[in-house]
């Protein structure tokens, strides 16, 4: 009889939970999740969780992450509604360049090749009869399905959990991994600020902006970058919108409904990771819980707005808060092997944890049980990072 | 009228330690906002204010609580003052209230001051009295309404499950509790341009105030220690029959409840 | 020579329960205390009411004319006695109506005044006063410098002290000049917005997916309760976004708060501030919502609230 493979994940935010899911489905892994607070409640619990089918997060290159991960997550609501807290708002994605028209085009093509709708607007008169308070003078067109719209982070990743342990996975909640065991420059283990050890043929380190220092454990110098999420909830002057806000995209920022209010964030992609105003390495335990936002950024929303979005410029500032993602050079996630042996990778994701984690999870899952890796998993592997510093 | 409003800006960080060498307390991050119930004090003082009338708005505070400023400023205040000095750090209650006295008096006289009731961190309530009998007005506690006809101040006070119609000579202290109105949102547009507006910083020296009488050198109130209380929060699990865990919760909330009609209802 | 003082204001003519307390929280100081009670046309059969072990002597001070929203007028009396007697320590009960008059009184007699102590200790000579901060995160011990001193202790702090034969009583008048009239009383209207709610039920996700959301509801009428939700319970149109709990939505500060099938995301918890009682019930033990709660209640909720609507 074969031994389980151990492995123990650190983070338990939706880059662990979705990967420990997914481990969980092999029945010869022996899976167990650190969490250190409470179950995607971290920055996972600030991110918007929009999941379009053709905005630009994500670049179309990989697109079927992105439909992957919008299929899971509606499977997943059919399955209990509300566990992974859907809100089917349709999307509006704006075109400012011609550039931007090609691309929203092929993702409606691509959207559509998928069995969903989406269309090409140009009628402005029809662009603002789904957002009235949007200047249609500043745009080509605005691409838009009423298929999607966005989900809850922090409930996806408890639905994850619960099906982890369902399947038998183990989460310790409230362990706060403080070593990572490295034996003749392998990965062996973990322990706990308990003082506790654990030991794993396989440790993954799902931490996401926490990994810089979670790396450090391992020696590893993880190149990820904070940048700073700033987001706002605002009120409409109406207070209450007789119509369904999409989800609104323009290059430099996007919007969601929440409730009766206004989501508003800036888009991780307009991110300068040189700009110390924009990018940084932080500590995300000092994130406060609330506030913490730029002056700089309110005066970036209203010039947005001014322009594009003159409905809110007279919007109710409610609350803000400040996440980090954790960003790296090329915006895209860094998963599976690193120098460290048996010490893998599955963070970086910026914004887009929610939409990129289940493919990667499945991807990784199956390379740490299997040693079968994916295109996927090569694009996105730690190395390309090392070949970039060497230039 | 001359309306004046005091601010304080609060850290939002409710998670709190405190570090075993110096036993100062150790917050999770720097971030502040405007106090709670001091919203709803704004909310009243924008509600009162007339053509020709002025408000004001007063912090004591490091630089930093410019930021609660800012947020008045965007709800129409016209004047916005920091009271900022090395002297002012570590003033207990006393101190506050001396400091913002002297202030409101400097730039006043004030027809009508509001403050909110208690401020989040500290959560004394008693800056607000003090501070009226400084300036030797009365003072009304948990106002949720007020109204000024001529030289008085028709206010409405909370108390309990009890709502006390009173009358006040002008001028009068407000405090304002959360919860008492529905207070407006600074719109963006207003924000931006509060974020522009003059903020006139305020020392001691500029109110003429003595700095042994305020501060940590002026505290008459004095913390001598701080101790973690080393048990997590941890939640009182009932346990049992499901009779035994309705009749558990029942007497909970009863037992709360009936402390909530004793809290100050009985008063008159 | 320190003088030790408990102060109380009765209303109504009745003495509150609070004197009892604040005895027990004198004799921690050692000495016996003396009683001092405000109020109109004070009788001398309230003194046998009022004696504790730990108090040597009631005191009743007719305050004619004021009643306990002029406090202004209060303070001046408050003062006065201070001043008279020569008190070095005043304990009141940490409340709306004691903490407005003896701020002020504070001020007028240069008094350091420290708040909802839950602990008193005699250290060196100087009372050591202990009180929860941050949500009882953190322990904060505090002193005045010099005399007097004024504090307030919170309710419960200490177990009410034995009733005693009838000590010596006397009674006085001070007067105080108040610019505040009271006129009329009302009722409050029953939590008209959730913000303002005293007491507040709230309805999870959990309780939508039981079908028990009109049980909560019935439940939150029968403790007389303002109603909120979560934000799936608002999305799902049970309540009105206005009432939904959290970052998005509206933030609350209630005395207490029972919240039925709540997860206890961060986005939910960041809507309940200040330090009232939270009371959870949730039948998943591993609920975020239990490291929020100050009682957490494992249990189906249906069966719950089927026991707790059947109550009288």
């Amino acid at each position: 009889m074969s031994k389980k493979k151990r492995i123990g994940i650190i983070g338990g935010g939706i880059s662990g939970t979705a990967l420990g899911f997914n481990l969980s489905l092999y029945d010869d892994a022996d899976v167990t999740l650190f969490e250190k607070g409470r179950i995607g409640c971290g920055t996972t619990a600030k991110s918007a969780g929009t999941v379009c089918l053709f905005d630009d997060s994500l670049n179309n290159r990989y697109w079927d992450v992105r439909l992957y991960g919008f299929e899971t997550y509606l499977k997943m609501e059919r399955e209990r509604k509300g566990s992974a807290g859907f809100d089917k708002t349709g999307t509006l994605v704006c075109a400012t360049s011609e550039k931007e028209v090609d691309r929203i085009k092929a993702g409606i093509a691509l959207a559509e090749s998928a069995g969903y709708t989406g269309e090409y607007i140009t009628d402005k008169a029809r662009i603002k009869q789904i957002l009235p308070m949007l200047n249609t003078d500043t745009i080509l067109g605005a691409g838009y399905t009423a298929d999607d719209g966005y989900f809850d982070g922090t409930m996806i990743s408890n639905t994850f959990a619960q099906k982890m342990e369902a399947n038998g996975g183990t989460i310790l909640r409230g362990a706060n991994v403080t070593e990572i065991v490295i034996e003749n420059g392998t990965a062996k283990g973990v322990k706990t600020a308990d003082g506790d050890r654990y030991d794993f043929d396989v440790v993954v380190d799902c931490t996401g902006p926490w990994s810089r220092f979670t790396g450090e454990m391992a020696g590893l110098d993880v190149p990820i970058w904070h940048t700073k999420a700033e987001a706002f909830f605002v009120v409409p002057p109406e207070k209450h919108l007789d119509y369904v806000f999409p989800i609104l995209k323009f290059p430099a920022f996007y919007a969601l409904r929440a409730g009766n209010n206004i989501f508003i964030c800036k888009s991780h992609l307009s991110m300068n990771l040189d700009d110390p105003m924009h990018a940084g390495q932080w500590d995300p335990d000092r994130l406060p819980e609330r506030e913490g936002t730029d002056d700089y950024f309110i005066d970036f929303l209203f010039h947005q707005f001014e322009k594009n979005v003159p409905g809110l410029t007279d919007a109710g500032l409610n609350s803000s808060w400040l996440s980090y993602r954790a960003e790296t050079r090329d915006f895209l996630p860094i998963v599976g092997d690193t120098p460290v042996k048996n010490y893998l990778l599955a963070t970086g994701y910026g914004g887009n944890g929610v939409i990129e984690a289940p493919a990667v999870s499945r991807d990784l899952a199956k390379y740490i049980m299997r040693g079968e890796s994916t295109l996927l998993l090569e694009e996105w592997a730690f190395s390309r990072l090392l070949k970039d510093k060497g230039e | 009228m001359k309306i004046a409003i005091c601010v304080k800006y609060v850290p939002v960080d409710s998670k709190v330690q405190v570090d075993p060498a110096t036993h100062a307390l150790v917050r999770g991050s720097g971030a502040g906002e405007i106090n709670p119930s001091d919203r709803y004090a704004v909310e009243m003082a924008r509600r009162l204010k007339g053509d020709g009338d002025t408000l004001d708005v007063f912090t004591m505070g490091p630089a930093d609580a410019v930021r609660a400023l800012k947020v008045v400023l965007a709800l129409g205040a016209d004047h916005a003052y920091l009271l900022n000095d090395k002297a002012f750090a570590g003033s207990d209650t006393l101190g506050t209230a001396k400091v913002l006295a002297a202030a409101l008096e400097h730039y006043g006289p004030y027809d009508v001051v509001l403050m909110g009731s208690a401020s989040n961190d500290g959560a004394t309530g008693q800056v607000g009295p003090m501070t009226a009998e400084l300036l030797g007005m009365p003072d009304v506690t948990d106002a949720v309404d007020l109204r000024i006809d001529g030289t008085t101040a028709s206010v409405s006070k909370k108390a309990g499950d009890a709502l006390f119609a009173l009358k006040a000579a002008l001028p009068v202290l407000v405090t304002v509790p959360f919860g008492a109105n529905e207070p407006e949102l600074p719109t963006l547009r207003n924000q931006v341009a509060a974020n522009q507006h003059d903020i006139i910083e305020v020392t001691a020296a500029d109110l003429g105030i003595d700095p042994a009488t305020v501060g940590q050198a002026g505290a008459l109130s004095v913390v001598t220690d701080t101790m973690q209380v080393v048990q997590k929060k941890q939640a009182v699990t009932v346990t049992g029959t499901v009779d035994e865990m309705a009749n558990k919760l029942a007497g909970l909330v009863e037992g709360q409840l009936k402390a909530l009609q004793q809290g100050g209802g009985e008063h008159v | 020579m320190s003088k030790t003082a408990i102060f109380i204001w009765i209303q109504k003519g009745r003495a509150t329960d609070s004197a009892a307390e604040l005895a027990a929280a004198a004799k921690a100081l050692g000495e016996p205390a003396s009683l001092y009670a405000f109020g109109a046309d004070l009788d001398e059969a309230l003194a046998a009411d009022l004696s504790f072990d730990g108090i040597d002597a009631v005191h009743l001070v007719n305050t004619p004319g004021l009643t306990p929203c002029q406090t202004d007028g209060l303070a001046d009396a408050a003062a006065q006695v201070m001043t008279d007697d020569g008190l070095t320590t005043v304990l009141l009960e940490a409340e709306p109506v004691g903490r407005d008059i003896m701020s002020r009184a504070a001020v007028k007699v240069g008094a350091g005044m420290t708040s909802d102590c839950t602990a008193l200790e005699v250290q060196d000579g100087a009372i050591r006063q202990i009180k929860p901060s941050f949500g009882a995160q953190v322990m904060v011990a505090c002193a005045v410098k010099g005399a007097p001193e004024i504090i307030t202790m919170k309710k419960g702090s200490y177990p009410p002290a034995d009733k005693t034969a009838a000590v010596p009583c006397d009674v006085r008048t001070v007067e105080g000049a108040s610019k505040i009239t009271c006129g009329k009383v009302t009722a409050l209207p029953s939590s008209d917005h959730l913000t303002g709610a005293d007491v507040v039920v709230v309805a999870g996700k959990g309780a939508i997916e039981s079908g028990q959301f009109e049980a909560v509801k019935a439940y939150a009428d029968k403790i007389g309760a303002a109603l909120a939700g979560s934000r799936p319970v608002a999305d799902q149109g049970f309540i009105p976004f206005d009432d939904q709990i959290g970052e998005s939505g509206t933030v609350i500060q209630p005395k207490l708060c029972i919240i039925f099938g709540v997860s206890g995301a961060i986005q939910f918890t960041e809507g309940i501030k200040g330090d009232g009682t939270i009371i959870a019930v949730n039948n998943d033990p591993n609920a975020p919502i239990r490291g929020f709660a100050d009682v957490f209640i494992c249990a189906d909720m249906g069966e719950l609230l089927i026991a707790m609507n059947a109550q009288d």
